[in-house]
């Protein structure tokens, strides 16, 4: 087994190159013995990454999955959307430090902090439910389709098809067009996830003759789930029309990187 | 000799002090003579046979002292408490936290209050409080206390009605098991090995005090538990057991049943199917543990703050509803269970709302090893000051 010693190190040469910008933390970071080599951890190795490691269970599980998350390659932190006091463990946790912890309906605010165009769009829709009134998990909120702490690298089952028959189960008949949108966004989805692995995972990860192209048609596609608008049959054709060609560009980029 | 000694046997007879003092005096000079406190070796379940079964009160009131006397007297009362008896009352003093993290002081002062009324010689407030960096230097319980609130109460409660009451952290309770009778340098921690704790083969630690009075009530808050799913009585004894013992389920990940291979991912995303008896297997090796805490004692009565709670995240932090009830019953699996139906009832995490309250992991094993009761036919829900609300409760009970 190829560990521990050798990614001692790495953690230490990924706090020296990575967490630009970000408070860090000086004190040295203990791996826990289940740590795979292969798993890398989060750029900026804050105090939360430094305790969560060794916390266990569900405290240290989102380090794995946060890093090389679209967040973690943002160098972003956990006290960036959690709060809290990165400066001083004993009080890392205190709500003086705006620490939300596993609050749902502060989540959403928080989220709103930086995506304040589509939050406002989604709480348009018909698939807000405003949280202040009770938890009603009925209706969906940022995580249920970004996830939480693997934003940008969902697990390799995850299809937003499912997150849409999860309630709508004649989703694909009572909305064909919309079923169609989300159906291609899959799609391009997994083609999106090989190039990830592909490509270099500090960067944004799509090779950047493609990017502005995947952000515009992704865009689109995000902007009618959050309005929960029904598509038109023209603009669903369009779209998936884009997306198609997107797919077949990243597919030629895929087999060119062999 | 205390090996074979089944706290079965024991637990029979506890409302008997007699049968109770004799085994303390036998227990006493076993320890006065190794020093050390005695390992049991226990051999029965703890608990009355799946035939009973259990009084389970839910009330509100115009305020909680009147919510926590309601539900109370629909759970049986205190009759169990004699004259000059000691009793401890076990708040939740997981953290630095006020409520819903921590026991409302308000329900505290309640439930002192009724404990006073029987004439007890002593009252005991006392918990272990934690700390998430699962360390020794873990603030002392009485400075958290201090905190929360509860120390409040308990001065409320001398001023009020001259209740004969202290609070303690069982860490530094080495001078109440001194007043108890105990010999100086009795160690505050007993190891206890049960036949049913299958997931403790070396057994758990837990406070020698708790052995040393004549009942615990129990007195918990009902919210929900990122990691446990929900934290009510059952779960309440992680506070009463040491550190180590703590540590050891929090962090003991190798091995067969490893609680870190349990989870594959943090992640909180639907249009991942799930499948529910997986989610079930991934969770039982942290359950079942602590369900088996149970194994130790039994308190006499658990009544559930329901002042506030958390129903979603939780224990620390997430989404709070404030039902302003209490929840009262000798039975800890038909008071976690009518806890839960609360949750629900207020809208709650898929895992609890989706699922039956007979199909929870923790409950299932708490049945399994005896514990309580085995099914809604014999929980019987007695209500005052819910109002309709009591029809969604029992609807979500089932």
């Amino acid at each position: 087994m190829n560990r521990p010693e050798s990614l001692c190190q790495l953690a230490w040469q990924e706090t020296k190159f990575g967490g630009l910008g970000v408070e860090r933390d000086d004190k040295p970071l203990k791996l826990p013995d289940w740590w795979k080599a292969e798993d890398p951890l989060p750029f900026a190795k804050t105090n939360c990454v430094r305790c969560h490691l060794n916390a266990g269970r569900e405290l240290t599980l989102p380090l794995r999955d946060f890093a090389r998350s679209v967040h973690d390659r943002a160098r972003m932190s956990c006290n960036d959307c959690h709060g809290g006091n990165i400066k001083d463990d004993s009080t890392a946790h205190e709500a003086e430090h705006h620490f939300i912890g596993t609050k749902l309906s502060a989540h959403i605010a928080a989220c709103s902090k930086c995506h304040g165009n589509e939050a406002e769009e989604f709480g348009k829709g018909k698939h807000f439910w405003d949280l202040a009134k009770g938890i009603n998990r009925k209706y969906p909120v940022c995580i249920d389709c970004h996830g939480n702490h693997d934003i940008g690298k969902p697990p390799a089952d995850f299809m937003l098809t499912n997150v849409c028959t999860d309630c709508h189960k004649g989703f694909a008949r009572d909305m064909s067009q919309t079923a169609a949108v989300v159906a291609e966004n899959d799609r391009l989805w997994k083609v999106l996830r090989k190039v990830y692995e592909k490509n270099d995972v500090a960067s944004n990860g799509i090779p950047a003759s493609l990017q502005k192209e995947v952000k515009r048609i992704r865009s689109k596609t995000a902007r009618f789930m959050h309005r929960a608008d029904l598509i038109a049959d023209d603009q669903a054709k369009a779209l998936n029309e884009q997306a198609i060609q997107e797919h077949e560009k990243l597919e030629t980029w895929l087999r060119d990187q062999k | 000799m205390l090996i074979g000694y089944s706290l079965g046997d024991h637990m029979q007879h506890h409302r008997c002090n007699r049968h109770r003092r004799e085994f303390l005096k036998q227990a006493t000079a076993y320890a006065a003579g190794l020093g050390l406190a005695p390992p049991i070796a226990l051999g029965a379940v703890a608990e009355k046979g799946n035939d009973a079964r259990a009084d389970v009160g839910i009330a509100r009131g115009s305020n909680m002292e009147e919510a926590v006397r309601r539900a109370v007297k629909l759970a049986g009362g205190m009759d169990f408490i004699k004259e000059g008896q000691t009793v401890l009352i076990k708040p939740n003093v997981t953290g630095a936290l006020k409520s819903p993290t921590t026991t409302n002081p308000e329900v505290l002062y309640a439930a002192i209050k009724l404990v006073a009324e029987r004439g007890p010689k002593r009252i005991i407030v006392a918990d272990r409080s934690f700390s998430a960096q699962f360390v020794e230097t873990t603030p002392k319980t009485i400075d958290v206390m201090k905190k929360v609130g509860h120390l409040d109460a308990v001065d409320q409660a001398i001023r009020d009605v001259k209740a004969p009451v202290v609070a303690v952290g069982l860490e530094d309770a080495a001078g109440e098991l001194e007043r108890l009778g105990r010999p100086k340098d009795t160690p505050l921690w007993r190891r206890i090995k049960h036949d049913k704790a299958a997931h403790w083969p070396n057994g758990f630690e837990q406070a020698e005090l708790l052995f040393a009075v004549d009942h615990v009530i129990n007195v918990p808050v009902i919210k929900t538990h990122f990691q446990a799913w929900f934290t009510m009585s059952m779960k309440a004894f992680v506070g009463m057991s040491h550190h180590r013992s703590r540590l050891e389920f929090h962090k003991t990940w190798q091995g067969e049943g490893s609680l870190f291979d349990q989870k594959r991912t943090s992640g909180r995303r639907r249009g991942i199917k799930k499948d529910p008896d997986q989610e079930a297997k991934d969770i039982a090796p942290f359950v079942n543990r602590l369900a088996e805490l149970n194994l130790g004692l039994k308190p006499a009565l658990n009544i559930l703050d329901g002042s506030q709670c958390f129903v979603f995240g939780g224990p620390s932090s997430g989404d709070t509803a404030e039902p302003k009830l209490i929840v009262a019953s000798r039975d800890r699996i038909a008071v976690d269970a009518a806890g839960i139906a609360v949750l629900k009832s207020l809208g709650t995490e898929e895992r609890l709302q989706d699922r039956s309250v007979w199909d929870n992991p923790f409950l299932k094993h708490g049945i399994k090893i005896g514990l309580g009761i085995d099914s809604v036919a014999k929980l019987n829900l007695k209500d005052e000051g819910l109002d309709s609300e009591i029809d969604k409760i029992r609807k979500m009970l089932n």
